[in-house]
């Protein structure tokens, strides 16, 4: 009870705060989400992109081998020569060896040449390479298909690669020119006449012992196969050669790191400003006939981004509850104060009713004695009239001061029950010749029936008061009224009391209200008399302090109250 | 008179037409073809050297050169720092002072990265090629492959065969971006080779790997240089461009046919194809009155006292720089068969035997380094005495200072290689001494 406001005021502060922190929280999460979502698709397009240069150069490297390979075929008369075919493989920049297949089954070999000495180098090649003669399967375009995308990618990677590499100086469109190097000139034009020649052809990522070989295969129009096997150094340095060297990088990634890693996971070539360890963001298998080697790319694990966010909702938050609990705290000062006013209001009503009593006792007192004096010899009916009205008044005056010290007893739990034996018709008998006086005045008639007749402990002072309660509300708001009805009885431990009125009643919409403190109804009936508003409240809380309880019960007419109170054991 | 005034007349045109050729012969590739063994052991089954020999013609002057297409490409990984890079920088600077305007330069620098720190360009504006390379500081791993790549790129945009391409790499370590094997280098300069484009490796310091950096030199018939003090990095610039500067003959390719069953064995200290009779190898470029040679090693069959027979037929094909323009020469190598050895001796051609002598102990030392890595200590020691041997008695029957020479390097060299400290260093230099003998480098 006592932290109720504090608590109160706590709740005010972080509710809002937490409810907009979690709403913050939430944005933000869904925010990165999105952020997340979009830098995982740029990646990716980056990656497509740095795969598709990666195949532009295999392409124009089968435009090359191809014309190459129509070359050769054109020295024919009718068989390949060794001698050329030598010659070719001695003069050829990326081609490191040639072999050539025939026969009915396509796999026997022509050359290097069976009956013929070889050279080292051609009797390791050989070795290397027979399990890949050995099936010839290899050798078709439409089957396997990791060809044909390949042949039908220029018109797709136009669009796409223009997206990221091709923006940067990569000199695409000149590449072929570079890569025609070791055609011969005069041949060139004849060559390129050919080009749409639709010679099967395709390319074979082989993994030997010494690592992954690209061999590109061609077929003449007698069903041979020239096998181009490159020089797998120099084709990695021409595809580094193709991607951004360090400042390029770190203009087109920023932040940022792209690996080519080969089949065995180590790093080829990297390019981009970030260079730390650790797990990439994003992988990406290149394409047939790279199709063991992969990208990676590599970037802060988006850490900052999150402090910063983190951040930005943090400090209009905190401001916020800063703000929040200022206000609170005023609040609770204002409160605080208020209580404390209250609290000394109520200390001098208290006082000044202690004050009070004495006097007044003394003004009882004496005029009780003055009327006894008076005795019997009533000369002047007028005497014995502004007796009994001096002593009405001190009655009630002191009734309203019992009252007042009674509700600031309640108030701090101060009530102390005085349990005693006493006959309790007889009490209420007591206190309605107490009123008679008064309510006769008021042009009310009395009808007590009394159904206890015993003689029970029970805190009589409590049921007085009470008692006076109703009978001082009922002076008060039921004049004229005609009878009212007192009846008494005893059901098991619990002394019952129905006082009931022929007054004007109370309202169904007040019946609740009316028992709580400083609450007066207010129409026309109370307009004009004067209360404290204290009485039904306290009388309530008296009667259930003594164990029972005061309720409002309805009836015909009029205003029906019922007493309860717990006799002691 | 009649006939006097026409002797008048045609005497300087005569002159002319004499001189014509010998103008065309003095700036022609000498190919001296020689036989260890003119005179052999009739009736008996041996081996014979063949010394195939090419002779630089003298360059006439700086100013009529090629023009040269360099690619400088310098290691900046981060055992690179302080004074090796601050040498570097100097060295590649005072190199392309040495340039002029026909020439095209470019510097390229790796570290995880590949920088382009100058493309391809003529070098005109020298400063600004200078502030450049004074920008370079060091940091980072070694992306060697990229890096030559890198270079060979730039060097290609400008390619031409009738300039001298070349790629200079300078590393200090470890090549540990991307690939990193000598066999990996090696192919690549295989292919550089074909385009006609040939690399140059300065190892620097001791971190460096040999194999790697032979290996890439080796294919294309560049210069390899172990510079164990940043310091001396100027001066082997200098005499690599000194080089670059004075080449007069490119694309060398040597065809030898060996007739009426002799059997080529093998060429000593080069590459080659060996493909039945024939053999083929290739060298990169020649400079001016430099001597190039290949021994060949060849089985000869019996043939009775008295007779001759040739040998082999060789052929030279190249590109003339001077004349800008391809030339074809051929010989002929033939012995004689004795039964005197007096004859044989006395005919014995000591230049050649020489030669030959030379490249068969080099061959025994790269064995023994072989010997050495694979941690037989013992059985490197044993080869190079072997070598020791061989080179003494020749140095004394052909009374040689250089086989001399040769053999003190030989036994020196037995002694070192079974010490565990300083090997590599001494690694690093038995690799150099041996590239370079193989190739007859000229520093």
């Amino acid at each position: 009870m006592k932290y109720r406001a504090p608590l109160l005021l706590i709740l005010l502060v972080l509710l809002p705060v937490l409810l907009l922190g979690w709403l913050g929280l939430r944005l933000q999460h869904n925010e990165q989400q999105l952020l997340g979502l979009q830098l995982q698709t740029l990646i990716e397009q980056q990656l497509q992109s740095v795969d598709q240069q990666l195949q532009t150069h295999f392409r124009q490297l089968e435009g090359v081998l191809a014309q190459q390979a129509q070359r050769l075929r054109r020295q024919t008369d009718p068989d390949y020569s060794s001698e050329a075919l030598r010659a070719f493989v001695k003069n050829s920049v990326y081609v490191e060896q040639l072999f050539v297949l025939g026969g009915t089954d396509g796999s026997e070999r022509l050359f290097p040449p069976r009956f013929e000495p070889l050279s080292q180098a051609e009797q390791r090649f050989v070795e290397q390479m027979q399990p890949l003669w050995r099936s010839p399967d290899l050798f078709r375009p439409a089957a396997a298909d990791p060809v044909d995308p390949l042949q039908q990618a220029p018109v797709r990677a136009a669009g796409d690669a223009s997206s990221y590499l091709a923006s940067g100086q990569l000199r695409a469109p000149s590449a072929p020119a570079e890569l025609a190097l070791d055609l011969a000139d005069a041949d060139r034009t004849m060559a390129k006449a050919e080009t749409a020649s639709t010679a099967p052809s395709g390319w074979i990522a082989w993994h030997a012992n010494t690592g992954l070989m690209q061999v590109y295969w061609w077929r003449d129009d007698r069903g041979r196969t020239l096998g181009f096997v490159l020089n797998s150094a120099r084709l990695l340095s021409d595809l580094i050669n193709r991607l951004p060297d360090g400042e390029q990088g770190d203009q087109q990634l920023g932040n940022a790191e792209i690996r080519l890693l080969d089949s065995r996971g180590s790093t080829l070539y990297s390019w981009g400003g970030y260079r730390a360890e650790g797990n990439a963001l994003r992988l990406l298998w290149l394409n047939h006939p790279l199709g063991s080697w992969r990208l990676e790319y590599h970037a802060p694990a988006g850490t900052q981004a999150g402090a910063q966010g983190a951040l930005a909702l943090l400090a209009p938050l905190l401001l916020l509850a800063l703000g929040l609990g200022l206000l609170g705290y005023l609040l609770y000062r204002e409160h605080g104060r208020e209580l404390r006013l209250a609290r000394q209001r109520v200390n001098f009503v208290n006082q000044v009713s202690h004050e009070l009593k004495t006097p007044l006792t003394n003004v009882r007192l004496y005029a009780e004695m003055l009327q006894e004096r008076l005795g019997d010899d009533d000369q002047d009916p007028g005497v014995r009239r502004y007796l009994d009205v001096i002593t009405g008044e001190s009655q009630r005056l002191s009734r309203l001061i019992d009252n007042v010290l009674s509700f600031s007893r309640l108030q701090r739990q101060q009530l102390q029950l005085r349990f005693e034996s006493a006959d309790v018709d007889e009490q209420i008998n007591r206190i309605l010749q107490t009123f008679a006086p008064l309510l006769r005045q008021r042009g009310i008639r009395v009808e007590f029936s009394a159904g206890i007749g015993a003689t029970l402990r029970y805190d009589a002072g409590t049921l007085e008061q009470i008692l006076n309660n109703l009978l001082s509300n009922c002076e008060k708001y039921a004049a004229d009224s005609g009878a009212l009805q007192v009846q008494s009885w005893r059901e098991g431990s619990l002394i019952c009391i129905r006082v009931q009125d022929q007054g004007p009643g109370i309202d169904p919409g007040e019946q609740q209200r009316i028992f709580e403190p400083f609450y007066r109804s207010s129409n026309k009936l109370t307009d004009g008399v004067a209360g404290t508003g204290i009485g039904l409240g306290l009388a309530r809380d008296l009667a259930r302090a003594h164990g029972g309880d005061l309720s409002l019960e309805s009836c015909g007419q009029g205003a029906c109250f019922l007493i309860r109170l717990e006799l002691q054991a | 008179m009649d006939t006097g005034f026409t002797h008048h007349w045609l005497r300087p045109f005569l002159l002319l037409l004499f001189w014509l050729p010998l103008a065309a012969q003095a700036r022609d590739v000498g190919l001296n073809l020689s036989l260890a063994t003119p005179v052999m052991d009739a009736d008996s089954t041996q081996t014979a050297f063949i010394k195939i020999a090419l002779q630089g013609f003298e360059q006439e002057s700086l100013a009529q050169r090629s023009p040269v297409n360099v690619a400088i490409v310098l290691d900046k990984s981060g055992s690179m720092s302080g004074e090796k890079i601050a040498n570097a920088r100097e060295a590649a600077i005072m190199a392309i002072a040495s340039l002029d305007a026909r020439d095209i330069v470019s510097v390229i620098s790796y570290d995880s990265r590949v920088q382009v720190v100058v493309p391809a360009t003529r070098v005109q504006d020298r400063q600004s090629i200078y502030r450049a390379i004074r920008r370079l500081q060091a940091g980072g791993n070694t992306a060697l492959f990229a890096g030559v790549s890198k270079g060979a790129q730039e060097v290609r945009k400008f390619l031409e065969r009738q300039q001298v391409s070349r790629v200079i790499l300078l590393s200090d370590g470890l090549a540990n971006v991307g690939p990193q094997s000598p066999h990996e280098l090696g192919r690549l300069g295989q292919s550089l080779a074909k385009e006609g484009i040939s690399v140059t490796t300065i190892g620097l310091g001791l971190g460096y790997n040999e194999d790697l950096m032979t290996q890439l030199a080796g294919f294309s018939d560049g210069n390899h240089a172990f510079v164990e003090n940043a310091a001396d990095l100027e001066r082997i610039f200098q005499y690599e461009f000194g080089d670059v500067m004075s080449v007069v003959a490119q694309d060398l390719s040597i065809e030898i046919r060996c007739l009426n069953g002799v059997r080529p064995l093998r060429l000593i200290g080069r590459e080659a194809e060996v493909i039945g009779d024939r053999v083929r190898t290739r060298l990169s470029s020649l400079y001016s009155e430099q001597e190039k040679f290949v021994i060949l090693e060849v089985e000869v069959p019996a043939h009775a006292a008295g007779s001759t027979l040739d040998l082999a037929e060789v052929q030279l094909d190249y590109n003339n720089l001077a004349l800008r323009e391809k030339r074809q020469l051929s010989g002929l190598v033939q012995a004689a068969f004795s039964d005197s050895e007096q004859e044989v001796q006395q005919a014995v051609d000591k230049p050649a035997l020489e030669s030959a002598v030379e490249q068969v102990a080099n061959e025994y030392s790269r064995q023994a380094l072989e010997r050495r890595d694979q941690g037989d200590i013992e059985g490197a020691r044993s080869i190079l005495q072997k070598s020791a041997t061989l080179l003494g008695a020749q140095a004394d029957t052909l009374s040689s200072p250089k086989l001399e020479a040769q053999e003190a390097e030989a036994l020196k060299d037995a002694d070192e290689i079974s010490s565990e400290d300083d090997w590599n260093r001494k690694r690093k230099e038995l690799r150099e001494r041996q590239y370079k003998r193989s190739t007859q480098q000229t520093y």
